[in-house]
């Protein structure tokens, strides 16, 4: 359990054994750090409501848009009104409609590449540190290496060079954030395997792989917890990013950065819609993203 | 003999220095015997502790000698990792210093020990858990069903010290090493632990190795006691006869703390000799009182000797320690 992390309290509980179940229910966990925090203050509560919407938008925004979001009609560039919410585009599109069917393609992405990112460079940072030599050295400073190319770039060339589908988008959005994972697990690997309960499980006779997987990973998973939620903001955005300048997901397909990017030339002629409400759209989501990365790094006692 | 060391050393390698934390250690555990290893802070106990398991911190390595488990050498002996774990835990067990940090602070420590039976005899999942809540029971923890569910942070110093003791014996190993079981612990609970794991070891049949810097604590459970200083061996007796006739200026000096004397005249002065530059001659000449160019202190090592009943010393000034020492335990 990542999350059932205890944090120190700073106090030993030296009391008879009768006092054991209270002395269970009573300490905090990381979960109930972040519970408390949700609780008390507005902003992780405002997070975490932008992340469920995004979420219950990315699995039923299509179901419940009012219009259908890829079928052109005679309405087009009509500014926001009682039937549109938010107007309609250059194609007759009910922009409305295509900005809360967007996370179905947008938080996939950012979900499933961060998902790829955490596991490949986890595995990576925890094997290629534990059990060291020369090939864990290579696989760690090839993927500094990775790490020293300019993200946005890399991603423009490989999508270009391999095409725009979506599966290529989550392997390169996975394969940039890779090294911040390889490196964040290899500084968790580095400060546990000094600890006593390793010595401790090698002294038991556990194999190198057991140690690794049952005393380095459960500790090493906290700092791996608070980024995935920056990592999934970023690749929302980097998703946009390259859709907006056509290197990613193509229309129809609601999504924001190619929404964005069609209405763009519009705005000069007054017609703002069209850009401005996928933008803010993917500006909550990344915030909510973001404020709820911050909630769990408090809560790790690592001020972000 | 079940247990049998002889002339172990182990080094620790930083840049270019090398300093030897056990030297030629030399010793003996009987079926069922509890032997008693004491010596002042940063003698190598520790890094004796792991070496008896075969085991290393990631910058020493073991340079000479032989630990012997029936006959099977755990260090010379060519053994596969693999079949180095199949001792550790299983046939030597070991209990280190400072429980709480020895357990891991994610998983419930019933899991933890029903993991190391699971490793070691192949168990299924529940044969595991009831290995791991008798063992628990072992070392006199109340309730263990529930304190199965507990994680490290939830119980106390000497709980915690405890469920160690049970991870240790789970597997009813032949021989159990303890590091400084109880040397974090306050006085009232240290003696509780002690007898717990007395307890523990005789009824899964193991011999116990105590090491501690403590005489005090040793000496109601050790039937015997090896003395260390720089590393290496320097007096071996049987206990009671330890007390009686000290013939080692170090052992001197632990008992003299023990015995908390105001004018301490035979305590080894300063602090434990730098093991990188280990001088020619004896290794204490610099700190002991009783220290004698004329014998030999600064050019000659000392070999142990036999004086007699099983005591073995190794200094050059023993016949004048013995005398000394009787003075003060009169």
């Amino acid at each position: 359990m990542a999350l059932a992390e205890p944090l120190p309290t700073g106090e030993e509980q030296q009391g008879p054994e009768t006092a054991a179940r209270e002395v269970i229910l009573g300490y905090p966990t990381l979960r109930s750090h972040i519970l408390h925090k949700v609780k008390r203050e507005t902003l992780p509560k405002v997070g975490l409501l932008i992340v469920v919407i995004t979420i219950f938008l990315a699995i039923f925004g299509p179901l419940i848009a009012p219009y259908n979001t890829i079928a052109a009609t005679n309405l087009v560039n009509k500014a926001p009104s009682a039937a549109h919410w938010f107007g309609t585009d250059a194609s007759g599109l009910d922009i409305f409609s295509r900005v809360i069917a967007a996370p179905r393609i947008d938080v996939s992405i950012a979900l499933l590449a961060t998902a790829l990112a955490l596991i490949v460079g986890s595995a990576i940072g925890l094997f290629a540190t534990f059990y060291g030599g020369w090939l864990g050295a290579l696989a760690i400073r090839a993927t500094d290496t990775l790490q020293a190319f300019p993200a946005l770039i890399l991603a423009i060339i490989v999508v270009v060079l391999t095409g725009h589908g979506i599966g290529n988008i989550i392997v390169v959005i996975a394969v940039l954030n890779m090294p911040l994972y390889a490196r964040l697990m290899r500084g968790e690997v580095l400060r546990i395997s000094g600890r006593a309960f390793v010595e401790a499980a090698r002294a038991s006779g556990l194999s190198d792989f057991a140690i690794a997987w049952r005393q380095v990973l459960p500790n090493a998973t906290a700092p791996i917890v608070a980024q995935m939620s920056v990592t999934i903001g970023w690749a929302i955005l980097a998703t946009a990013g390259l859709s907006f300048l056509g290197a990613g997901v193509l229309p129809p397909t609601p999504e924001w950065g190619s929404m964005i990017s069609s209405g763009a030339s519009e705005i000069i002629l007054g017609q703002w819609w069209p850009s401005v409400f996928p933008g803010i759209a993917m500006a909550l989501t990344v915030f909510g993203f973001a404020v709820v990365a911050d909630t769990i790094q408090t809560a790790l006692g690592r001020e972000g | 003999m079940l247990f049998e060391v002889s002339e172990l050393s182990v080094e620790y390698q930083s840049l270019d220095e090398i300093s030897r934390a056990v030297s030629n250690v030399s010793l003996e555990v009987g079926s069922g015997e509890v032997v008693g290893i004491v010596g002042e802070s940063g003698c190598g106990k520790s890094t004796l502790a792991l070496a008896l398991l075969g085991l290393t911190r990631r910058n020493a390595r073991i340079t000479a000698g032989s630990v012997r488990l029936e006959g099977t050498d755990l260090v010379g002996g060519g053994l596969t990792d693999k079949q180095l774990r199949q001792f550790r835990g299983r046939r030597i067990g070991l209990i280190t210093q400072n429980a709480r940090s020895s357990l891991n602070p994610t998983v419930r420590i019933g899991k933890q020990i029903a993991t190391v039976y699971a490793t070691h005899t192949g168990a299924k999942k529940a044969d595991a858990k009831s290995a791991a809540i008798a063992a628990l029971r072992l070392v006199g923890i109340n309730d263990p069903e529930h304190r199965y569910e507990a994680y490290p942070h939830e119980l106390s110093g000497g709980m915690a010290q405890r469920a160690v003791i049970a991870m240790a014996t789970v597997c009813r190993p032949d021989v159990v090493v303890a590091d400084e079981a109880t040397s974090r612990l306050d006085v009232t609970i240290q003696a509780q632990i002690l007898d717990d794991l007395q307890r523990a070891v005789q009824e899964v049949g193991s011999s116990l190795v105590l090491i501690t810097q403590d005489l005090g604590v040793i000496a109601n459970y050790a039937d015997r006691l090896y003395v260390m200083n720089a590393g290496e061996i320097v007096e071996t007796a049987p206990t009671a006869r330890l007390f009686e006739a000290p013939g080692h200026p170090a052992s001197v000096s632990l008992l003299e703390s023990q015995l908390d004397l105001s004018d301490a005249e035979f305590r080894l002065r300063g602090l434990p000799v730098d093991a990188r530059k280990l001088p020619e001659g004896c290794w204490l000449q610099a700190r002991c009182p009783f220290m004698d160019d004329k014998a030999g202190c600064r050019t000659a090592h000392p070999e142990l000797s036999d004086v007699g009943d099983g005591h073995e010393v190794r200094c050059h000034r023993t016949s004048v320690v013995l005398d000394r020492a009787a003075e003060l335990t009169r």
